[in-house]
């Protein structure tokens, strides 16, 4: 691959300043496939992750890194990653990950120095913000949101020390949390009860994008006054471009989630690492086999997943079948036997059928094909915060006195980030 | 770690409630003494059994009253017992999460609302309106057949629903009282004490006639 070769007497003195930074970009769409350019011609090294897919309808609104009709049908982020690696200084690296964030934990985001969330539906950004908040404060990246709507454009940087994400969603907007709100899905929200076409354009997504690179090269500088801030271009007849700081809101539920008081490190990365493995780790560390290590919990789309499947019913013929999954990663087509989902059968509702009981806690007498299974493909997702509880003879947790929690982490879960293609 | 859910008030706004493991301790502590307090140990026991990895409390309740169960899943005939006993579950993150209720597979209440694996039917988990109390006073009032309770309309064992009907249409159901499942009233106020000094009788008022 032939790379372009700058001629760095003709470029911003500061530049070398980007040159040890990561960016991790949520959602490679309209605003994304911009920022990816701009990122890597600014010196930066940027990683995105999306789980969608170019179509032709796209070529209105992403930017141009993105070739049409080639690229139609690839997936957005591994596309635009593949497609910044010519423009990448020397020693810089793009890594495009095929993955939702429901793959990702806390952890996954250490090694950024600026995570921005160009997502277009606010359940995401709600999961972003509980995992970025979940980050103990020295690892934790600085935010940068943005947006679009008509032709306007929006950016807003923050370090979560006056404000978080979710300060920025009003909790009305919650309501129809998961309707994406541009560029492709529904294109339509609702405004008082009055559902409205979304519009938006190329110029707008592109200003975003802009004012977004403007935000996080200042800040890079050391301008006083970027952090928490808050930039608005609007596009004639009121042409004008406006900076505001805003608020934390009033009990808000993004502020109260904090970090864990301590975190353990365990080595390896959950991708890699067996059930088996981490439990003989643990066991060292703690110089107990009596303990058990929570499932993990995903509060996504208003519901908790906190449970691992072992054994369900075919959701079309009732007959018991072998799933060995997560909750949070188990869709209704998943809960069909070979039969009837060779038959194209179609899946009925949950409260149809009675259904087996999930496991909440992997303990160290699990069965062995739970036990060789990785911690990822237990639904831990990449970067995880474990958690580890022993019981020490409790009855139950009302002996509180007895209960131990510990958090764990995998030391190599971040570094993963730069290498993994899907999720 | 906290645990969150959404919650809907009862002017249909949601919002996002979190608590924290505290929180959830707390909330499980009060509502096990609350049903320890409400029934009345002659009818019904609540036994605190090991928790098993993955639950934060697992309880036992018995009720000893005459009752009826199935002893398989093809089986449809309705057994007599003098007593029946439910697995309760609560798993971290209560009341937010809700909890499971479960009979012997091959001992379980013949009931519309059990279903043939054994597992009880509980209504729809609502945070902050179902608790462990709501749970365990719709199964202790189950085992003893009371049609106040039975949902016909949601059920998990439908072959069981005239057998259900036909009794309670006899008189058979409930096969106790369901008060006799309480404990007494408690005294709603301590008993009064008596007065340290003795009244004293004001003087009479000038200028009147007594």
């Amino acid at each position: 691959m032939t790379k372009v070769v700058y001629n760095t007497l003709k470029l911003s003195e500061y530049r070398p300043l980007f040159h040890n930074l990561r960016v991790l970009i949520v959602g490679a769409g309209a605003v994304g496939t911009h920022l990816m350019e701009k990122f890597a011609k600014m010196g930066l090294s940027p990683d995105a992750i999306d789980f969608d897919f170019f179509t032709l309808e796209n070529a209105a609104k992403h930017g141009c890194l993105v070739r049409t009709p080639d690229d139609a049908g690839r997936n957005k982020a591994e596309c635009t990653s593949d497609r910044v690696q010519p423009l990448l200084d020397d020693g810089c690296s793009s890594n495009g990950i095929d993955g939702d964030l429901c793959k990702l934990g806390p952890e996954a985001f250490s090694d950024y120095d600026y995570v921005v969330a160009a997502v277009d539906n606010f359940d995401a950004k709600v999961l972003l913000n509980e995992l970025i908040r979940r980050l103990p404060e020295k690892r934790r990246p600085n935010i940068i949101m943005d947006g679009t709507h008509d032709e306007m454009a929006q950016s807003v940087i923050l370090d979560n020390t006056e404000f978080c994400i979710r300060c920025l969603i009003d909790e009305s907007w919650m309501k129809d949390s998961s309707i994406r709100t541009s560029c492709t899905g529904p294109q339509i929200r609702q405004t008082g009860g009055v559902n409205e076409i979304v519009r938006t354009s190329n110029l707008a997504s592109s200003m975003a994008a802009h004012l977004s690179a403007e935000q996080l090269r200042a800040s890079v500088v050391g301008d006083d006054g970027v952090m928490n801030c808050r930039l608005t271009y609007t596009a004639y007849p009121h042409l004008e471009l406006s900076s505001s700081r805003p608020m934390r809101k009033r009990n808000c539920p993004g502020c109260a989630i904090h970090p864990p008081a301590q975190i353990e490190w365990l080595h390896g990365s959950v991708m890699e690492v067996t059930l088996k493995d981490a439990m003989e780790q643990i066991s060292a560390f703690l110089g107990t086999t009596d303990f058990e290590i929570s499932v993990h919990r995903l509060n996504y789309r208003k519901v908790v997943h906190a449970g691992f499947i072992v054994d369900d019913v075919c959701r079309s013929c009732g007959k018991t079948i072998h799933v060995m999954r997560h909750e949070g990663r188990v869709f209704p087509h998943d809960l069909l036997c070979e039969e009837c989902a060779g038959a194209g059968k179609q899946p009925r509702p949950a409260s149809e059928f009675t259904h087996c009981d999930p496991l909440h806690a992997f303990s160290y007498d699990c069965e062995e094909p739970v036990r060789s299974m990785t911690l990822y493909d237990l639904g831990y997702p990449l970067g995880a915060h474990i958690e580890v509880i022993q019981r020490n003879g409790a009855l139950d947790f009302l002996d509180t006195g007895k209960i131990k929690r510990t958090v764990f982490a995998f030391d190599e879960d971040h570094l993963r980030m730069h290498e993994v293609r899907k999720l | 770690m906290s645990y969150s859910t959404n919650y809907t008030d009862e002017y249909g706004h949601t919002r996002e409630v979190s608590i924290t493991k505290e929180d959830s301790a707390e909330a499980l502590k009060n509502d096990y003494l609350e049903i320890i307090r409400k029934y009345d140990p002659r009818y019904v026991t609540i036994r605190r059994v090991q928790a098993k990895p993955g639950e934060a409390m697992h309880l036992s309740v018995t009720v000893r009253a005459p009752s009826h169960y199935l002893s398989s899943k093809e089986d449809s005939s309705p057994k007599a017992c003098a007593s029946m006993t439910a697995d309760i579950i609560c798993y971290p993150g209560y009341p937010l999460k809700s909890v499971s209720a479960a009979y012997a597979s091959d001992h379980y209440l013949a009931s519309p609302n059990v279903f043939r694996s054994g597992r009880a039917c509980i209504d729809t988990w609502i945070p902050f309106t179902s608790s462990l109390t709501t749970v365990v006073d719709k199964l202790v009032r189950d085992m003893i057949h009371d049609p106040g309770v039975t949902r016909y309309d949601s059920m998990a064992n439908s072959g069981m629903e005239n057998w259900h009907r036909d009794g309670v249409a006899a008189g058979r159901f409930p096969t106790i009282q369901p008060k006799l499942l309480y404990a007494p009233e408690m005294t709603a106020l301590p008993p009064r004490r008596t007065a340290v000094k003795p009244p004293v009788t004001p003087p009479p008022l000038p200028g009147r006639n007594h």
